[in-house]
């Protein structure tokens, strides 16, 4: 029996799989730790990174551990690698709702490590939060199956999905995944089914791919928010210098073809971070990178999802019927 | 306050209170000194820049209150140092400083917190239907919020609970307690017995531990200006020095065994008030500024359900302003700080410059300096 999460395929018959959370047992696949977490915090949407989407929302972020893929530089090893036992706990269902609607957060996201080493887990606490009038996000590779990717889809209401790069090379010597095929695949599969943003974590030895990035994100779709990351490498890339931020500024400065909206950020104080109105320039939005991830939101001047300036209406989700909490 | 931010290659200065970029220029000296001292990450490499650092602070500014914050002996631990290798590590900083106060003329004070004692277990689920809060890395000092009041009951018969303080107690001792700390403090307030670490909400770092913090009634405290019995005395023993002018080194070395021997020249001084044995923002608030857990608006324990969305001192962790009545901030004495702790110091000295590392969750982002304005204008 194959696992069909992601595109490993992983035969389950003989084993757990390369993500070690899933087993074939009693004729059906299934997961080794179910609704088991190694970390449950209070967050803001724009940690995420996720900017077009309920801004300023608090969210409820529940991470579980190990990866399907093996990133040289990940800042998350600890929990996506881990050499050591975890301490882990587990909330079901019921428990992660409760603990939504006392702290009043609108949203669940599922991040920290990948969510599809999780899915089953991630996918019953979506639906029971749908009941329930939270939604629901999650953070990806994007190494999801097309049938996970569907399942994803539909119970999720946002996603950021992490593309590392457009080269299998890249993907073979730096992640462990021997395509970038199925994350392309799914990024158009997404961005036409449900709020997607991109985060690309940009390394010394990805920048120069910046411009034919930008360039096929364009193509998918040019509403796209695109998150480049100045990556701090760490793991087993710890002493390599990140790229130096003027050189990214720069870049993305000269570019031609590319989505409306890039941010750079993951270091703190970046000026990056702001979201402009594509039609008159005029900043919509201001926000504060104080380090890691994403950014704190500082000033929303939205009028409803209408610019402030020119009143042509945002590329931004400021309001989602569903959600009641 | 200003703020210097530099990553690298890259810098910012800008309005700490807001978090906004400023359009003055920041003062070239500064800007040369965080390029030339980057912060080199949390191993034994940062005692050396501390030193350093301060050493060049005191040629720039000659401060007559000087503050060192080392936290290297707690990262040492969390990647496995042991008791034997930590001894050597504490001795290096202890001489460090003394060497420095003996080559500058300084008064010393030094202080050990954040004592460990080998870890017995982790307590990570409560049969509460209140939520079990505590710092990112777990702590023998927790949270219980949402509580029902079945739950004060559970709490009260767990053995490996020293005490259980409810908010209600603390506030009618505490009438006073600013909004802040109303508004954050939990339900109820839990410290863990000897030996046992609480995680639970908001716990960043799974990895199992082999240490447990102590919530310590003690700590080792080295002053050449007397033998207080407790580090709330310091602030006063220290002030007077300072208004009598002599210069004042106060050096906070974080992370210690509480079973190991006390350090030649130290003396195990009170580190508790009411039910609270100081850790973290609090002690250094206490250490600054002499004020007490309650009279501060951040208290010991955050019900971090309720977190707001931060619109002052973003790079300034929980800090919604800036303390009142410090060392760093009386008038006449120059005032300065040299952090390997992120986020804390600087706001809880007040001192006319400071200089830390900054970190985010495990990772060292670079280099802070903040300066108060008017010595920032004197230096542009
Ligand atoms: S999720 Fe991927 S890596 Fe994990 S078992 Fe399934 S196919 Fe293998």
């Amino acid at each position: 029996m194959n696992c069909n999460y992601c595109e490993w395929r992983c035969s389950l018959t003989r084993g757990e799989g390369r993500c070690r959370m899933y087993t074939f047992k009693d004729g059906v696949i299934q997961e080794k730790y179910p609704f088991t977490w190694s970390r449950c915090q209070a967050e803001e949407i724009e940690k995420v990174p996720i900017f077009h989407f309920l801004p300023d929302e608090r969210i409820l972020q529940l991470g579980s551990f190990n990866c399907n893929a093996s990133c040289a530089y990940c800042m998350n090893a600890s929990i996506a690698e881990p050499q050591q036992e975890l301490a882990t706990f587990v909330l079901q269902p019921e428990q992660v709702v409760t603990l939504a609607k006392r702290g009043q957060y609108k949203i669940i996201h599922f991040g920290i490590n990948e969510v599809t080493v999780s899915l089953p887990s991630a996918l019953k606490i979506a639906a029971l939060a749908r009941q329930n009038g939270i939604l629901t996000g999650c953070s990806t590779n994007g190494f999801l199956t097309e049938e996970a990717a569907a399942a994803a889809a539909a119970a999720f209401d946002f996603f950021n999905l992490s593309l590392k790069s457009l080269q299998d090379s890249f993907y073979r010597q730096h992640l462990g995944l021997p395509t970038v095929a199925p994350v392309l695949r799914n990024i158009r599969y997404l961005a036409q089914h449900t709020h997607l943003e991109i985060t690309t974590p940009i390394t010394k030895d990805n920048e120069g791919e910046i411009p034919a990035l930008a360039a096929w994100l364009a193509s998918v779709n040019k509403k796209i928010p695109w998150h480049l990351f100045r990556l701090l490498p760490a793991h087993k890339l710890e002493h390599a210098a990140p790229p130096a931020v003027m050189t990214l500024v720069n870049t993305v400065t000269a570019l031609e073809d590319k989505p409306y909206y890039i941010y750079i950020g993951n270091f703190v104080g970046s000026k990056w971070v702001n979201t402009h109105c594509r039609h008159c320039g005029e900043t919509v939005i201001t926000r504060l990178s104080d380090g890691a991830c994403g950014a704190r939101l500082q000033a929303n001047y939205l009028k409803q999802d209408l610019c402030p300036h020119c009143g042509s209406r945002q590329d931004i989700v400021v309001e989602v019927n569903k959600c009641t909490a | 306050m200003y703020g210097l931010i530099d990553v690298g290659d890259w810098q910012t200065y800008v309005d700490l209170k807001t978090g906004l970029e400023l359009d003055t220029g920041q003062p070239p000296m500064l800007a040369e000194l965080l390029k030339n001292s980057p912060y080199p990450g949390d191993g034994e490499i940062s005692v050396s820049w501390v030193r350093q650092t301060a050493e060049r602070i005191i040629s720039l500014y000659d401060p007559h209150w000087l503050m060192l914050t080392y936290t290297q002996p707690v990262f040492a631990q969390n990647t496995g140092l042991q008791p034997e290798s930590l001894q050597p590590l504490h001795r290096r900083i202890i001489n460090d400083i003394l060497e420095l106060c003996r080559s500058k003329a300084y008064e010393t004070v030094i202080v050990m917190t954040g004592a460990k004692v080998p870890l017995k277990e982790e307590i990570i689920n409560l049969p509460t239907t209140g939520l079990l809060e505590t710092s990112p890395w777990g702590s023998a000092l927790a949270g219980l919020s949402g509580a029902v009041p079945e739950d004060e009951e559970i709490l009260l018969q767990q053995p490996y609970i020293k005490q259980v303080v409810s908010k209600t107690d603390i506030l009618t001792k505490h009438p006073e307690a600013d909004e802040n700390f109303r508004y954050y403090l939990p339900d109820y307030c839990l410290v863990a017995a000897d030996g046992y670490l609480f995680r639970g909400f908001n716990s960043h770092f799974p990895k199992k531990k082999t240490l447990a913090d102590l919530c310590a009634a003690s700590i080792p405290v080295y002053s050449t200006l007397g033998t207080p019995n407790h580090i709330r005395e310091l602030y006063g023993i220290m002030k007077n020095a300072l208004l009598n002018g002599k210069k004042v080194l106060l050096a906070v070395i974080e992370g210690y065994r509480a079973d190991a021997a006390v350090p030649s020249g130290f003396h195990m001084c009170g580190n508790k008030d009411e039910w609270y044995s100081y850790a973290g923002l609090a002690q250094y608030l206490l250490l600054s500024s002499g004020k007490a857990f309650y009279e501060t608006p951040y208290p010991p324990v955050y019900n971090r359900t309720k977190k707001k969305r931060e619109t002052v001192y973003p790079f300034s962790g929980f800090f919604v302003s800036i303390p009142a009545d410090t060392l760093g901030d009386l008038p006449g004495i120059r005032s300065a700080v040299v952090s390997s702790r992120s986020m804390i110091v600087h706001m809880a000295a007040n001192a006319d410059l400071a200089i830390e590392c900054y970190c985010r969750d495990k990772s060292t982002m670079g280099t802070m300096a903040a300066i108060k304005q008017a010595l920032a204008s004197s230096l542009a």
